[in-house]
């Protein structure tokens, strides 16, 4: 549905709209839908590191949000709402292609398994994509929280949905286990 | 209480800086998949009520039925089967017609 406007500028005019559902809503809904696509879907690439399995988690997640609008109890504060049903989502979807992979590779049918290049073969965004691509999801999803979308850790325990301390305490581990891969594929401080 | 400066002097911060600054091309129409699943899904849930025009698309077919019948004359009872393939076919088939179950009326 396109075509009319809704003369409304911030997240949260646009959250109260929508949550009051009919056509007005829809339509504000869209205006939200192209105000955060881009941001969304470049999250969740860097969480599941594949560009389809973004865009169809990003899919859901926007259609989720629609559902449970009246849910956004602070629209000023949207995007970190979305965020916290996108890390659900991607989770999910995660632990789903997980499940089906390792079934497949049971079945013998992931014969051309990639294979991840050996220390020294790769750099700069390459290296860093593969490094986050070796760590476990847990450390990847911190990581991308706190180095990619720059939240500080209060907002990182909102959205992992744990306490602040295990939320700092999984930081440094992550960290620790990022610096060591980092460097086992050449990465040193100073690759940026 | 860590602080931006904190977070800026990270080695590590710097490293992710690619990944800030890379701009994600999305697919073209991937906006409009959205819109439209979320217009499938507000219709089917009734989230939103029938836009006007789906509205008067199904006024002006129905009043179209009505007048259809009156200029044949039939009946309000074969409202239904005028709308079916076999209608204005000999009689015989359009009674034939008329014992199929009730059923099919509440569908």
């Amino acid at each position: 549905m396109t075509g009319a406007s809704v003369e409304v500028v911030d997240d949260a005019g646009l959250v109260r709209l929508a949550a009051g559902r009919g056509i007005p809503g829809q339509l504000a809904f869209e205006q939200l839908v192209d105000r955060h696509q881009q941001w969304l879907v470049r999250l969740l690439l860097h969480l599941l590191g594949n560009q389809s399995d973004a865009e169809d988690v990003g899919q859901e997640v926007f259609i989720r949000a629609f559902l449970a609008i009246e849910n956004c109890r602070d629209g000023n504060r949207f995007r970190g709402w979305l965020r916290v049903i996108a890390r659900r989502l991607a989770f999910n979807h995660r632990r789903d292609a997980k499940t089906r992979s390792q079934y497949e590779e049971r079945s013998g049918l992931l014969a051309n398994k990639s294979v991840a290049p050996a220390s020294g073969q790769v750099e700069g965004r390459d290296l860093l994509k593969h490094t986050l691509g070796e760590l476990s999801y847990p450390y990847r999803e911190i990581m991308v929280l706190r180095f990619v979308e720059e939240l500080p850790l209060k907002e990182i325990a909102a959205v992992l949905e744990v306490g602040e301390s295990a939320a700092k305490m999984r930081l440094s581990r992550a960290r620790a286990e990022f610096q060591r891969v980092f460097a086992k594929k050449g990465g040193t401080r100073g690759d940026s | 209480m860590e602080t931006r400066d904190k977070l800026e002097s990270d080695w590590i911060h710097s490293v992710f800086e690619v990944l800030r600054e890379e701009v994600v091309s999305i697919a073209a129409d991937f906006g409009d998949r959205v819109k439209g699943e979320i217009d499938q899904v507000a219709a089917s849930q009734g989230i939103r009520p029938p836009s006007a025009a789906a509205l008067l698309a199904a006024v002006a077919v129905e009043s179209g039925k009505i007048a259809t019948d009156l200029v044949r004359g039939t009946s309000p009872k074969d409202d239904e089967q005028a709308s079916k393939p076999n209608a204005g076919k000999p009689e015989v088939e359009t009674k034939q017609a008329h014992s199929a179950p009730k059923q099919s009326r509440e569908d």
